[in-house]
């Protein structure tokens, strides 16, 4: 084949032109450190990229969920935990009048039973770190008057927290509200077993101060008991919940840690990779320039020169 | 057997015309050298032989003269360049324009630099992937906190963003869309124009030729004009007997652009334009000046070519005037994301317990937009499932849902957005290979029509030898008539 002048040229051009777009690509990867920027650079692999991060962008919702669920299980089952130990504690104080209880000692312990009372009513009426009352409903009602009535405008109605898809767990519970429209149930009053928690605790503060020790007996010890087994199955189903938002969160960070470790597989730079693909692409764009230089300056014209001074 | 003698006048007159010829040769390996890096020149060649004239004793041989000086070209090559040409303007163009639509649309990722251990890649700002993400994740939160105001204030400005992510890409795309059509305009005229330089050329040429002059340059700057016409649209060429070429479209051989020394509407040529509108289906035409508007997809070759495919293929119609290409699908996009998001908040019950409304306004891509309602009052935003005093968040749940159970929303955003990048991927490889045809093919041509710099400078060592024992040659005649003519008076 005939070689035109030209030719030389435009083939030591092209080749190094084909070796700085590669090295061009390659320093852009390497410094930005993503090679999957847009579509066109990996079309599958950025469709993959693409639905990894969807994903990651719905686990990290999952994970603020997560956050929020533990710190309200967490302080769910701590009030449940503080109120039975409350009525615990009452229950302790009736069972020990007997039939000789003197009557000062009765009112004693009235006084004593009214001070767990109080702070019963505290605990039910707290409020979250938004200010709003934990265990109202959604009506953002305290659940409890200040004399221990029911408030009527407590609602029943419990958030449920999805911590994954198909996975919610219960991260509200109620006072319960016998007095509402329709009366609701709670962890302080349960219209199937009957059970009022405040109303046991009053009863028993006014057999006591009555002097009633038969009453407190028959009828004011068994109704705590009851009491306490209402409160007990919510101390369960709160640390229930506790556990089941420590599953979900250890499943999500191991999900978020899976997908995060895939996006960055799909779009990040292999720097290894591209370090020995820059070195052979370096070699090879130097070995295009060394040969330009040693082919483009030679013609006859070198030797006509040589020849005609000779 | 005797031999003819041509005397001494026949020798002088032998001499001259070696000089002539010698000159002849060493001014054509000048204007080889002197053209070695003009595009498009073809070498030319000195062609000698030997001037015999018949007498009657014989032949008698006068040396030599230059029959010709010719343009050494292959029509051949010429023709499998041209036709490389029109496949390299196609597949550049196409590397070019579908590049600016994915830019236009504004997918990216970035990286913000986490730990490898976490999500370290996210989508670029304002990208629409990044905001129906956003948008599913709010109501998400929202689910979660059905009661929440912030929740619901902060979904209805990032529900504001997605709309205005999606009918911005969508505005961008009409926009370079009509940058692609004004492109589309200014070929035809370049177009019209080659065709006239053409017919131009063919008049000087014929011209030329009939004055028995060489009109090799002027034939250069033809082949160079088709080849610049072969990258904007692909033509066939026909030469004629008497050396003019005529030039048609490729794809409709009754578009005729050139036709002896007429281009542009004379005789039986036409010339070209485009006419585009948005709201047309398709977009961009292409139109002949007495065929009308040309088949779709004519012409499929040259820049042109790619300019109709991107207009028409690539971003395409929107819904309502064919819904093709990215616009369609941008469209399909929207249209499914207001219909759901709708529907399902339709079925819902806000703060209040009374049934959502409409969540977002608009039919498509162009006019998606966040329901006044919504943004004046975010409590009507239907996140429960059930009314009255037990609101939920189960209907936030189902429209966070979306995200995934609704394939016609962000699956087939994604789709639309790999499917885009698997043509632009693919239209920057076959530019890389069509460069790498078309050089080849040149090459190819250049072995035949190149100017060497090593073979110029020997043929013109060569031809001063030759000139300079012609000259010699000379001076011994004289010499001959010197001792002739002073025989006599010695």
């Amino acid at each position: 084949m005939r070689i035109d002048t030209n030719a030389l040229t435009q083939w030591v051009v092209s080749g190094s032109q084909a070796s700085q777009i590669q090295l061009a690509q390659l320093e852009q990867d390497l410094s930005t450190g993503n090679d999957v920027t847009q579509a066109s650079d990996n079309p599958l692999a950025y469709s993959q990229a693409a639905q990894t991060q969807a994903s990651l962008s719905q686990l990290n919702a999952y994970s603020n969920a997560i956050s929020t669920a533990t710190t309200a299980t967490s302080a769910n089952n701590s009030a449940m935990t503080s109120i039975y130990n409350l009525v615990s504690q009452a229950s302790e104080n009736a069972t020990s009048v007997a039939s000789d209880t003197s009557a000062a000692n009765m009112q004693d312990y009235a006084t004593e039973i009214s001070s767990l009372l109080s702070q019963l009513i505290s605990t039910a009426n707290q409020k979250d770190v938004n200010g709003n009352y934990m265990f109202g409903g959604t009506n953002n009602q305290a659940p409890l008057n200040s004399d221990g009535t029911f408030n009527a405008s407590a609602n029943g109605t419990v958030n449920t927290t999805s911590l994954a898809p198909g996975n919610s767990v219960q991260t509200t519970i109620v006072a319960g509200n016998p007095s509402g429209s329709p009366a609701t149930d709670g962890f302080l009053y349960d219209s199937s077993s009957g059970v009022n928690v405040i109303t046991a605790l009053q009863q028993t503060i006014t057999d006591l101060n009555a002097g009633n020790a038969n009453a407190v007996q028959t009828t004011d010890v068994p109704a705590l008991n009851k009491a306490l087994d209402l409160i007990s199955s919510y101390v369960g189903s709160t640390a229930a919940s506790m556990s089941a938002v420590s599953t979900a969160k250890t499943q999500n960070a191991t999900q978020v840690a899976s997908e995060g470790n895939t996006l960055n597989s799909l779009t990040q730079t292999n720097v290894a990779t591209a370090s020995v693909q820059l070195q052979q692409i370096q070699n090879q764009y130097e070995a295009t320039l060394e040969a330009g230089s040693r082919i483009l300056g030679l013609s006859i014209l070198n030797y006509l020169g040589t020849t005609t001074t000779g | 057997m005797g031999v003819t003698s041509l005397g001494l006048n026949g020798s002088l007159y032998m001499g001259a015309q070696a000089l002539q010829a010698n000159q002849v040769a060493i001014q054509t390996t000048g204007n080889n050298i002197s053209n070695v890096n003009t595009p498009g020149y073809v070498r030319q060649r000195a062609n000698f032989a030997t001037e015999v004239q018949d007498t009657p004793t014989g032949e008698i041989d006068y040396g030599t003269q230059v029959t010709s000086v010719e343009n050494l070209t292959s029509n051949l090559l010429n023709t499998m360049v041209q036709q490389s040409l029109g496949s390299q303007g196609y597949a550049d163009n196409q590397a070019t324009l579908t590049s600016t639509v994915q830019d236009a649309l504004g997918e990216q990722f970035t990286s913000n630099g986490s730990s490898s251990t976490s999500a370290t890649t996210q989508a670029g700002e304002g990208a629409i992937q990044n905001a129906l993400t956003t948008f599913f994740t709010d109501f998400q939160n929202l689910a979660n906190n059905p009661t929440s105001t912030s929740a619901r204030q902060v979904l209805v400005q990032d529900a504001q963003t997605l709309a205005t992510s999606i009918s911005s890409a969508y505005q961008r795309m009409q926009s370079t869309q009509s940058q692609v059509a004004a492109d589309a305009s200014g070929i035809t005229t370049q177009i019209n124009q080659l065709s006239a330089k053409i017919a131009s050329l063919n008049q000087q040429i014929v011209t030329l030729q009939a004055s028995g002059t060489s009109a090799n340059e002027e034939e250069d700057a033809r082949q160079s004009d088709i080849e610049s016409l072969s990258s904007l649209v692909n033509v066939t060429t026909t030469t004629q007997s008497n050396g003019m070429v005529n030039v048609a479209l490729a794809d409709n051989s009754g578009v005729v652009l050139v036709d002896g020394i007429d281009s542009n509407g004379t005789g039986s040529t036409q010339s070209l334009s485009a006419t585009y509108s948005a709201t047309g289906n398709p977009p961009l035409t292409v139109s002949g000046s007495t065929t009308g508007t040309l088949g779709a997809g004519v012409p499929s070759s040259g820049s042109l070519g790619s300019d109709l495919d991107v207009a028409n293929n690539v971003i395409g119609s929107p819904a309502a005037n064919g819904n093709t290409g990215i616009l369609g699908q941008l469209d399909s996009v929207a249209s499914a994301l207001i219909t759901a998001v709708n529907s399902q908040n339709a079925a819902g019950y806000d703060l209040s317990g009374s049934h959502g409304g409409t969540f977002f306004s608009g039919t498509g891509a162009a006019s998606i937009a966040v329901s006044s309602g919504v943004i004046s009052n975010p409590s009507t935003i239907a996140a429960s499932g059930t009314a009255g005093s037990t609101l939920d968040g189960s209907n936030a749940l189902a429209i966070a849902n979306l995200q995934t159970n609704n394939a016609s929303i962000l699956p087939a955003f994604q789709t639309m957005v790999s499917n885009l990048g698997a043509t632009v991927s693919t239209a920057a490889s076959n530019a890389t290979t069509q460069d790498q045809i078309t050089t080849q093919v040149q090459d190819q041509r250049n072995a035949v029509s190149g100017v060497s710099i090593d073979e110029e400078m020997t043929n013109l060592i060569n031809f001063q030898q030759s000139y300079a024992a012609s000259a010699r040659f000379l001076n011994t005649i004289a010499s001959m008539y010197d001792t002739l003519l002073n025989t006599g008076t010695q």
